[in-house]
């Protein structure tokens, strides 16, 4: 399965030195006459639509290509037309769509057509391409093409998470078919052959700066409002906050620890604005270490845990607690946590476990927010008398420490901080801690026979009622296992020159090419 | 001196290769599966078996170790393992801006640390020879990232005078040079002291030297010994420790790449280790260690061409 | 070469004392130095708090009479940190030049006694360790082992153990052919003794003067490796850590950069001064190029 938010944590296996909490890769601007000027938490990698890498290359490949639909931007999670003129769903399994006539591909490519809309989805869901997500077209059986701008997509088997991310995501983009057959094994990383968005790349300076024009050819209907785009690639919060304050861009990110700080100060030509994330954040336990091995020790560590300072600790007030992995306003939000903190009972809990004087080891990245939560986590079980040594570590291992094929790490993690990106549908959030999943990135090697058969028929259940009870109770199995404290799903924010209109989705990502003035 | 030369050459190369294996050898132990992480969560066993093989990674260390110079010896350092750019084109991005950056440090350092001095060998022990030596410690006393935190934060956040990041316009080279000044100042700002402190100690040495006390006794004036004798002698061992200086800049400029946002060698090659792109780790580290060789090698090639006693001696 | 040093005569310090405490500065910067190792060893005891003691209610509170110098993001006391950080930097600088100069004092008077083609090897390594970048070593070091103060220590050591070598290496060459090294050779004594007794009295001085002028090197490079979260792990106060807290948080307090900053400067100006002076005094050839 597959989620989508691997781009996310892919990117958080990634780039390194950025990844702490905020992460989402908000784009930092100055707009200076039409020019914007943005900041991206990395350079692009692979602008493939089959191919991202993260987050950083698709916010740029989304203004260059088309989907069929598009996320929305604002408060509320959903979809809207984009390529296609119509689209319905007219059984669980078949989708048909029109296009918009006219649509054109640049470098003479012609016009865009239903049989490259074929050749783009098809090619996702072609395990020879080997496309990282390919599971977000895992029921595709192919696209009809009826004629030159209509066709249906025609599935094996209902696939819920269609409209919330797969069409309106990365596996949803149209690439050019005549362009890719052109090239060498039909694969592109920097240089797209064509493209049928509002922007261009105009130029490339790896490391320093991508520069977006308007696309000459380019007739979706609504304009973008920018001539050119400068995207930076900056990857330290800090240097783009520097950099917003010395004027050198129009819309960044910021950390959430900065957050209290420029609020209380206010910034006179600029606004500021928050944004609850997708992310997840948890405390995990490896239920196989033979330290944890007994879940009547994992309980009482989970209610030793105060997580209202370790939020308060590592985000500043800018969180809020969460009550499981799937966040407020998507299907499956679960209202409430099982357990609460309760140190007395932890206590008594692990004598009763004779479980006293236990000495553990937490893995954590090490960011500063990491660090900070890590400590007052160290500081609440030295309560209950628990000993914990903390090991930060950078990006490289920590992403590969509870999987079982790149060594012997998983076997000695004890308790980690772990913190997953999402997207907006509830399957990318319980696909990881399935049975398949352990050692993989189930790190707590937490395996339940019904968490997975809830998981595979929330996969196939269209009605959102029934589907959100399914998630529901998947949470409260994770719960119950003792092996998970949810923590947070973080919150993003950025800040903008009062001269720029962005176009933000619900969790804060920029959808760059929407990017308007202030009125 | 000929001979001196191939012989400094010849280990300066030697050196070169025994750090690089050693640095071979590291990105072979240290844990993080280079696959894992180039390919991300998504990736299907088949996936990362296929890069693990176009990598060369299933191979025993010495077959990778030599593929590896096989291919350095024809100019290839492999391909960046996210975006299949060369490395070679990577190096070529990053080398010179952190090349440019330590040359202005230093020059800068140079140009006020020399002067500066020579002034306090000539006034020793006056109050403003310790007053200047006293602000020379301070200078060097302060770790270069401090330098750098403070100047950001001053410069431009506060006055704004100066841009916070980046490496200035690309292809335009006033904005490069504004971008250059904050870092440059960082980097140099401790070797002010280093230059002062070690060009009055040898200053001194040599005013004491039987020749230059001679010349005094011919009633040449002190400001002509100083600059024409003395400090000609007095700038070899500063030679010796700029050339030291300049390479060992190249790792640690990595600070102030690292604060102000600079696209140099530091910073990538940071980010490659902590993504475990080993083909950019290697390459970038390959290019300072050779830089740094080097620079000690002029430097010493540079000394003994312009010491007489050094050259006898050889 | 890290070090160059002319023949003289063994320092007779003796005669220099009234000397050299008749300077003012001399005098502040055996203060700090002896503060320096007296905080090191007993610092923790006169902390007002326990460095581990979390209190959010009072975070980022500027200095007071309760906290000095405030307290941090944790609402823990930023003096009694300060003053347990001087421990790790004590440690760390004590124990990582202790072995660097064990090390070095081996190395290099193998290199400068021993065969020709021992030399050139051993030179052959010092150059290589001494051309790689540290902060790639100690990327290396940490992943593989882990953050702990000891890969710190080791850290510092391998990449300060060239200068040493080399030091004595180049005394040990010129004292190995004078007439009293060559009569104890004809006299059928063993080199271990040789060396033991005759080279390392002669050759070990001017190694006193390096400490002391890389004590704050080290403590530096200590504070550097922290800085980029490479250093002694958390919650140990590491004045490089505490400057790294204060640069992510230099928007909520500037009090954490000071705080940590200031003790790292004292220090190593202390260091720094008395070394210089000791040079002065004791063997004015001496220079010591540091990169």
């Amino acid at each position: 399965m597959k989620t989508l938010n691997l781009k996310r944590r892919h990117f958080l296996a990634g780039s390194a030195a950025t990844i702490g909490l905020g992460m989402v890769g908000l784009p930092t601007a100055w707009a200076e006459g039409k020019t914007l000027k943005i900041r991206n938490y990395a350079d692009i990698q692979n602008l493939d639509p089959a191919f991202n890498t993260a987050q950083a290359d698709a916010v740029i490949t989304d203004s260059l290509l088309l989907g069929l639909v598009r996320m929305k931007t604002g408060t509320e999670w959903g979809w809207e037309k984009e390529a296609a003129e119509e689209i319905e769903q007219v059984d669980p399994t078949h989708v048909r769509f029109k296009l918009k006539s006219g649509l054109k591909w640049s470098n003479g490519y012609g016009t865009l057509t239903a049989e490259d809309v074929k050749y783009s989805f098809e090619r996702v869901a072609n395990p020879k391409v080997q496309s990282p997500y390919i599971d977000d077209w895992a029921t595709l059986d192919h696209v009809e093409v009826h004629d030159e701008l209509s066709g249906t997509i025609v599935l094996k088997e209902p696939f819920a998470p269609l409209w919330t991310t797969t069409l309106p995501g990365w596996a949803g983009k149209i690439v050019s078919k005549a362009a890719m057959e052109k090239l060498p094994d039909q694969k592109f990383t920097t240089t797209m052959p064509a493209v049928s968005g509002p922007y261009m790349i105009k130029e490339w300076v790896p490391k320093q700066r991508l520069t977006l024009v308007r696309n000459p050819d380019y007739t979706g209907g609504e304009t973008a409002y920018y001539d050119q785009i400068e995207v930076y690639p900056i990857e330290d919060e800090k240097a783009a906050e520097i950099a917003f304050e010395s004027r050198d861009l129009d819309f960044t990110d910021i950390s959430l620890s900065s957050l209290k700080t420029y609020k209380d100060k206010g910034m006179q030509d600029a606004t500021i604005t928050e944004h609850p994330a997708l992310s997840y954040v948890w405390f995990g336990q490896n239920q196989e270490n033979p330290a944890l091995k007994d879940p009547k020790i994992r309980e009482a560590i989970q209610k030793a845990i105060d997580v209202n300072t370790v939020l308060d600790a590592a985000y500043f007030g800018a969180a809020t607690r969460a009550t499981g992995i799937i966040a407020p306003g998507l299907v499956g939000h679960r209202e409430a946590n099982l357990t609460n903190f309760d140190p007395d009972a932890a206590r008594e809990e692990l004598k009763a476990a004779g479980a006293e004087g236990l000495k553990l080891k937490l893995s954590f990245l090490n960011k500063a927010e990491w660090v900070a939560a890590a400590q007052v986590i160290q500081a609440n079980l030295a309560d209950v008398g628990v000993d914990v040594t903390l090991e930060p570590l950078d990006s490289g291992t920590f992403w590969t420490i509870g999987d079982e094929k790149s060594g012997n790490s998983w076997k000695d993690l004890q308790l980690l901080l772990g913190r997953f990106s999402m997207n907006p549908d509830p399957a990318w959030a319980t696909a990881w801690f399935t049975c398949k999943q352990v050692g993989v990135w189930d790190w707590e090697r937490f395996c339940s026979k019904e968490y997975d058969q809830l998981h595979e028929s929330g996969l196939r259940e269209l009605d959102p009622a029934k589907r959100g009870e399914m998630y529901v109770k998947m949470q409260d199995i994770m719960e119950k296992s003792g092996s998970y404290l949810f923590l947070t799903h973080e919150a993003t924010a950025a800040i903008y020159r009062n001269s720029v209109a962005p176009a933000l989705k619900p969790d804060g990502t920029a959808v760059l090419w929407r990017f308007g003035a202030a009125a | 001196m000929w001979l001196y030369a191939l012989q400094r050459f010849g280990m300066a190369l030697l050196v070169c290769v025994l750090s690089v294996t050693v640095l071979f050898c590291i990105a072979y132990v240290i844990p993080g599966d280079p696959t894992a992480i180039a390919l991300g969560p998504r990736a299907t066993p088949e996936m990362r078996e296929a890069l693990r093989i176009r990598m060369g990674l299933g191979q025993p260390i010495y077959m990778q170790l030599y593929h590896f110079f096989s291919s350095l010896l024809r100019g290839d350092l492999g391909v960046d393992v996210w975006s299949n750019r060369p490395v070679i084109d990577i190096v070529k991005e990053t080398l010179p801006k952190t090349m440019i950056l330590a040359v202005t440090g230093l020059g800068w350092a140079a140009l006020i640390g020399i002067p500066l001095g020579c002034y306090s060998a000539v006034r020793r022990n006056k109050l403003d020879d310790r007053i200047i030596g006293i602000f020379s410690i301070a200078m060097i006393s302060t770790p270069s990232f401090l330098t750098a935190i403070y100047a950001l934060l001053v410069f431009a956040v506060t006055l704004n005078w100066l841009p916070a990041i980046g490496a200035g316009e690309p292809g335009n080279f006033g904005d490069q040079v504004v971008h250059l000044i904050l870092p440059a100042f960082a980097i140099g700002f401790a070797w002010v002291g280093y230059l002062s402190r070690l060009v009055r100690a040898t200053m001194l040495e040599v005013l004491n030297e039987t020749h230059i006390r001679f010349s005094r006794a011919f009633g040449l004036p002190e400001w002509k010994i100083t600059l024409k004798y003395a400090l000609k002698i007095a700038v070899l061992p500063t030679i010796t420790l700029l050339g030291m200086a300049y390479g060992g800049l190249l790792s640690s400029a990595v600070f102030a790449e690292i604060i102000f946002n600079r696209p140099g060698v530091g910073q990538s090659a940071l980010a490659a280790v902590n993504t475990r792109n080993y083909p950019v780790m290697m390459g970038l580290t390959l290019s300072t260690i050779f830089i740094f060789t080097m620079c000690t090698l002029i430097a010493d090639l540079l000394v003994a061409a312009l010491d007489p006693k050094i050259r006898k001696g050889l | 070469m890290a070090v160059e040093q002319s023949q003289s005569a063994r320092p007779r310090l003796s005669m220099r004392i009234p000397e050299f405490f008749k300077d003012p500065v001399t005098v502040f910067a055996c203060c700090i130095v002896f503060a320096f190792f007296f905080l090191g060893f007993f610092g923790e005891y006169l902390a007002p708090y326990k460095i581990t003691m979390l209190d959010m209610a009072h975070r980022f509170a500027s200095p007071s009479a309760a906290h000095w110098f405030g307290t941090d993001n944790l609402g823990r006391d930023t003096f009694s940190r300060v003053l347990a950080g001087t421990r790790v930097a004590l440690t760390v600088s004590i124990l990582a030049i202790g072995a660097s100069v064990s090390c070095g004092i081996v190395l290099g008077l193998l290199a400068g006694y021993g065969p020709r083609w021992l030399d050139n090897l051993l030179m052959l390594l010092l150059d290589s360790i001494y051309s790689f970048p540290y902060i790639m070593l100690a990327l290396a070091a940490i992943t593989l082992f882990g953050s702990s103060q000891f890969i710190v220590v080791l850290v510092v050591a391998i990449t300060t153990m060239p200068t040493y070598a080399r030091l004595i290496r180049t005394s040990t060459l010129s004292v190995r052919n004078h007439e009293y090294i060559l009569a104890a050779r004809s006299m059928n004594i063993g080199h271990l003794q040789i060396v033991l007794r005759h080279i390392l009295p002669n050759v070990i001085g001017p190694v006193f003067i390096l400490v002391s002028m890389d004590i704050p090197v080290v403590i530096t490079v200590e504070a550097a490796l922290s800085f980029l979260g490479l250093g002694v792990p958390p919650p140990a106060p590491s004045w490089g850590r505490m400057l790294n807290d204060g640069y992510t948080l230099i928007r909520q307090t500037p009090w954490l950069v000071i705080a940590g900053g200031i003790p790292l400067m004292l220090t190593t100006l202390g260091f720094t001064l008395l070394g210089e002076k000791l040079r002065d005094v004791l063997d004015p050839k001496l220079q010591v190029r540091r990169a």
